[in-house]
């Protein structure tokens, strides 16, 4: 299959997993803080999750060439599991042909989180108390 | 200086977050039980979904098995971890319509790392030793009889 357990390869997982957790953690947060503009209960975690459970556990390159552009550069699920994967074990991923696919991802992930953290604390200024 | 204070603070109350969470988890057993009981299954049954496409099939877009194993493992472990401590975000929304974040406003805290530290799914770690167990299974080798396996690890683990 192309992997070997070496201390390089176990890093880059750890690098990895450290990135694709802050990716998905920053995306639900920036769905969360929409609720301080809509001020609407509607629980989106359940359709993210499930956006997430398709996208980032199958190919990417399997989907249509629009979709993995979203995936890819507009919203970064792309950058969960498949491009480093694909790059840590050697396969062609298609659209892009990144040899750091591993550090990108984690750089990703900062980028997402920090992205996140100012969109919350934006939306916090247009936070109503309940009046309790 | 006055950085690090703040971060050993920060850590402090994340280590106190961390044991209430854990203590809060242990007091409904029959609930981590039935969670445990229909949880694994979700994961189970995709990763074999994936097997049965790949035996009927081939492969997956050049994927070969073990490599969508691999694929699979890693992801479902991002997800565990993003779970534990990031799910609150799915829950934003109730907290704001209630007024919750008055609390939070008040505290001496980051808002944010007051709303996330409230509830971390530490159930969920487990989770993340069955998915690297299938994620080292998927690198290694893999059969069905590798489900079985994982299963039988899982359930006695």
């Amino acid at each position: 299959m192309g992997f070997a357990w070496s201390l390089q390869n176990i890093l880059c997982i750890l690098a990895l997993l450290i990135g694709a957790t802050l990716i998905r953690g920053g995306i639900y947060i920036l769905i969360g803080t929409t609720s301080f503009f809509t001020r609407s209960a509607n629980d989106f975690g359940q359709y993210t999750q499930e956006i997430f459970d398709k996208t980032t556990m199958y190919p990417l390159s399997m989907y249509p060439e629009s979709l993995q552009f979203l995936l890819t550069y507009l919203i970064p699920i792309g950058w969960v599991s498949f491009y480093p994967v694909s790059s840590m074990l050697g396969v062609d991923n298609g659209l892009t042909g990144f040899p750091g696919a591993i550090g990108l991802t984690f750089v990703i992930g900062i980028a997402v989180i920090v992205v996140a953290g100012i969109f919350f604390n934006y939306g916090l200024k247009k936070y109503e108390s309940a009046g309790n | 200086m006055k950085y690090i204070k703040t971060l050993a603070h920060y850590f402090e109350v994340t280590f106190a977050c961390i044991r209430m969470a854990i203590l809060t988890i242990v007091e409904y057993p029959s609930s981590i039980a039935g969670w445990l009981l229909s949880n694994p299954l979700q994961f189970i049954v995709g990763f074999a979904t994936i097997q049965f496409v790949v035996q009927e099939f081939g492969e997956i877009n050049g994927w070969s098995y073990g490599q969508l194993a691999f694929l699979y493992g890693l992801s479902v472990i991002s997800h565990a971890l993003s779970m534990i401590f990031f799910i609150q975000g799915w829950f934003m929304g109730y907290y704001v319509l209630e007024g919750e974040f008055d609390r939070y406003l008040t505290r001496p805290l980051g808002v944010l790392y007051q709303f996330f530290s409230r509830r971390s799914i530490f159930s969920e770690s487990r989770i993340s030793f069955r998915e690297l167990w299938c994620f080292y299974t998927g690198v290694t080798r893999w059969d069905l009889r590798g489900v079985c396996r994982i299963s039988y690890v899982y359930w006695h683990c």
